[in-house]
């Protein structure tokens, strides 16, 4: 088993992220965006596109992008996990640009990808209908029609972003199993109503489509491997945001145990709280652990699946007790809306859900390892 | 490095059997007692295994991987280290256990602190299996507030003459030479300057070993009396005074191959749990499904956190031993009570049925893990302050001021 340890390339990238969020991203601008009505920057997204071209980094060069490796994008859902960026990145990147190089569909590739790789056109995916469980797989909306050509009728639930996107990519039931139907936002017969969320910066909604027109992508294929390719590897992306948002609460919560003072000396130097500090210690570095597992698999293919759940599974649980022990570190403080705790832990909760629980990801780690073979 | 593997497959696949293939739930021995549980019911049968398959493994140049080759080592890097662990563990290769202490905590500290000779004398006997080492560091008034220690070594005409006593010394009954820190001189402003570390000849006159029996049932650490027992000035490892960066060395290096050793022991047990849950019908229960996958992330991470952490910021990179180990003890734990809630009562009385009691004997072992090479609260304490920057303990209260 290996890990994919960061390349100087990677290291230059994560600096000059840092330096750029820490610049164009205060916390003024990240109150604002959580407090407005979309939950979304768009000067923030104008510059990350034209100053650092962050949303085609991973997509093929002659699509528009910048030809770059999945690992290098990671490092750019790690640091925007770290600075809590607002938006439909992750939608846009991680799940619609993913599922688009995913599908046999050269022209809806053409079509869309440079668009999104420039950060003109926002995508998100409409796949959930199930309440309770975050679930690609169970889709009862359909495509009615031949071919390319289709009408979607069906209710979609927690589709990230969709108030602010061009597109949407629906998963539909088709004569060949699931399809992926793309549906303008503005089309007729499509709703879009913002759902309240916990978590100010990424936004959720009931997508209802009544008759909506649609164009079936790869329309002649089951698109189940490439919708659960996009799982995998929206679950890596994911795990590196977990990994920078866990990383920065940790932080804060240290520099303030050294600062913080009661009974004449500093919070952190009481041994209930240090070793509260040091058992998150174990918790992140063990998540990023995981990460760089399943960063490797990325590249080499062998396991992904399996390494996806085993980084989603920790990354997700380390992020949150992580900024739970924030909170609680800071005291009356932490529980304030002024403090900034809330906010990630607010990101925490709405991430562990997100892609399926961790249980939800053991369980398909589980089916793996009860199936008749060696343990790997 | 695929050549280097199929040098070892070669090497094993010529004198043991495969794991796997003898992996079947009801065949064959199913003990589980393991390394990291210091704990086995013939431990001078298993040293004699261990130290004769060592010897194959040091002529072929495979016992140690890292180490300089003038010693006796192969010279290699971690990434052969971990592709011969990879290999290795799908064999069913005697149990080192009996000479883990003299390699792994005796050996390091005499290669960074050994004399020449030392070096000379000690690292490729310790590591071919001919010597046997252990550690007397822990005493009945100093475990984790080690610098405290109080055995004494007095200067004599061409050495040292050593009174105390040692405590918890795993393996001392077989060992032919101790790592022994002792007290040469009383440091009022410094506890830790005061102290010695000795290279300890086990049949020296004065030497009393009684093994104590542990809460497994067998007894595999022991209680040390030092009775004016005589030390050449030859056997000092390092610097007079020194002996606290010498126990350093071993601690860190104990911790560090605690994770190595406890992640291949994990990986055992996950193998047996898996079967068990199968043989038992508890394949279809969600609990048992979550926590099994539980075990298997844990698993994961046991493998590839020393690698991660090695890019890691510097502070926390020069505490990932801790780090390590504290990970690995949590997992085991949880693993354990997993057997326990699949197995209920089978595992506190013994049905008869095959690999079922033999998991009381890992319940019970898993304790030492937390207590052992520095507990979890020492290590949670290295970790705050080391790899953190928190506040450091209260100092200790010293013996002279506190008359
Ligand atoms: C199986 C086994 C094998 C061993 N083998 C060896 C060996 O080969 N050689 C050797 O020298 N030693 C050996 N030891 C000894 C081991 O290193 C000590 O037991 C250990 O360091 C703890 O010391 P102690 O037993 O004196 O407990 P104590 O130090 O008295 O600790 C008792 C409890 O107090 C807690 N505690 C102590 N100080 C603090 C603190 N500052 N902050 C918070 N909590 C604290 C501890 O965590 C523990 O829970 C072995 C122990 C075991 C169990």
């Amino acid at each position: 088993m290996t890990i994919l340890a960061p390349t100087e390339e990677q290291e230059a990238l994560r600096a000059t992220l840092r330096s750029f969020f820490a610049e164009r991203w205060p916390e003024e601008e990240l109150r604002a965006a959580a407090g407005s009505a979309h939950g979304h920057d768009p000067r923030l997204w104008k510059a990350m596109a034209e100053d650092l071209g962050l949303h085609g980094l991973a997509i093929p060069e002659d699509l528009g992008g910048g030809g770059f490796t999945y690992p290098d994008l990671l490092v750019v859902f790690e640091e925007m996990g770290r600075a809590l960026v607002a938006g439909p990145f992750f939608t846009s990147v991680a799940m619609a640009s993913t599922l688009l190089l995913a599908l046999p569909d050269r022209d809806a590739q053409e079509r869309l990808l440079p668009g999104i790789a420039a950060g003109e056109r926002i995508a998100t995916v409409a796949a959930v209908e199930t309440p309770t469980s975050w679930d690609a797989v169970r889709i009862a909306a359909e495509a009615t029609g031949t071919g390319a050509t289709r009408t979607v009728t069906g209710e979609k639930l927690f589709v990230l972003d969709a108030e602010v996107a061009d597109v949407l990519l629906v998963l539909v039931r088709t004569e060949h199993g699931t399809g992926v139907a793309e549906v303008g936002t503005a089309a007729p017969g499509v709703r879009v109503e913002p759902m309240a969320t916990v978590d100010p910066t990424r936004r959720q909604a009931r997508v209802v489509f009544e008759s909506a027109p649609a164009t079936l992508l790869a329309p002649d294929h089951d698109a189940t491997p490439a919708v659960r390719r996009m799982c995998d590897l929206a679950g890596v992306a994911l795990a590196a945001e977990q990994v920078g948002g866990a990383q920065r609460v940790l932080d804060m919560a240290t520099a303030y145990a050294k600062t913080r003072e009661q009974f004449g000396r500093p919070i952190g130097g009481f041994q209930a709280v240090k070793h509260l500090l040091a058992d998150q210690l174990v918790s992140v570095e063990s998540a990023r652990a995981a990460l760089g597992y399943a960063a490797a698999a990325t590249v080499t293919g062998a396991g992904l699946p399996v390494a996806a759940s085993v980084a989603q599974a920790l990354c997700s649980e380390a992020f949150s007790a992580a900024a739970e022990t924030n909170i609680h570190v800071h005291g009356g403080i932490g529980f304030t809306w002024e403090h900034q705790a809330h906010l990630y832990y607010r990101r925490a909760v709405s991430s562990e859900v997100l892609l399926g629980r961790p249980r939800d990801h053991r369980a398909r780690i589980a089916a793996h390892l009860l199936a008749p073979s060696e343990i790997p | 490095m695929a050549e280097f593997r199929s040098r070892v497959e070669a090497f094993l696949g010529a004198r043991y059997p495969r794991r796997h293939e003898t992996l079947r739930h009801g065949q064959g021995d199913d003990s589980l007692v393991g390394a990291a549980f210091r704990d086995s019911d013939d431990e001078a049968g298993d040293l004699r295994r261990a130290r004769a398959y060592q010897r194959e493994l040091f002529d072929a140049g495979l016992a140690w991987l890292s180490g300089p080759v003038e010693y006796g080592g192969a010279g290699l890097g971690a990434a052969e280290r971990q592709a011969f662990a990879e290999v290795v563990r799908r064999y069913d290769v005697p149990d080192v256990n009996g000479l883990l202490v003299g390699q792994q905590i005796v050996a390091p500290a005499v290669l960074a602190h050994g004399s020449a000779d030392q070096r000379a004398r000690l690292l490729p006997a310790l590591w071919s299996g001919e010597l046997v080492g252990c550690q007397l560091f822990s005493e009945p008034d100093a475990g984790s507030d080690l610098a405290s220690l109080r055995t004494r070594a007095r200067q004599v005409d061409g050495g040292w003459r050593v009174d105390g006593q040692k405590v918890w010394s795993s393996g001392a009954h077989l060992a032919h030479v101790g790592e022994l820190l002792a007290r040469t001189s009383p440091d009022p402003a410094s506890r830790s300057r005061g102290l010695t570390m000795f290279l300890l000849d086990m049949e020296s006159p004065g030497v009393t070993v009684r093994p104590l029996r542990q809460m497994t049932g067998t007894a595999h650490f022991c209680e040390v009396f030092l009775d004016d027992v005589f030390v050449p000035d030859d056997a000092v490892l390092g610097e007079v005074g020194g002996g606290w960066a010498v126990a350093n060395v071993s601690l860190s290096s104990e911790r560090d191959n605690f994770g190595d050793e406890s992640a291949n022991l994990f990986i055992r047990l996950l193998d047996r749990l898996l079967l068990l849950g199968q043989e038992v019908g508890a394949a279809e229960d969600p609990d048992f499904r979550d926590r099994l996958a539980d075990g298997y992330v844990r698993h994961v991470v046991n493998q590839v956190l020393p690698a991660s952490l090695e890019t890691a910021t510097p502070e926390v990179a020069t505490a990932g031993t801790s780090l390590v180990k504290l990970f690995a003890t949590d997992a085991d734990r949880r693993l354990v009570q997993l057997a326990l809630d699949v197995l209920g009562p089978a595992l506190v009385a013994d049905t008869g049925a095959w690999g079922t009691y033999a998991w009381s004997r890992v319940l019970l072992g898993v304790h030492a893990t937390r207590i052992a090479g520095g507990t979890d609260e020492i290590q949670r304490n290295i970790l705050a302050e080391r790899a953190l920057g928190l506040p450091r303990e209260p100092r200790p209260v010293r013996e002279d001021r506190r008359r």
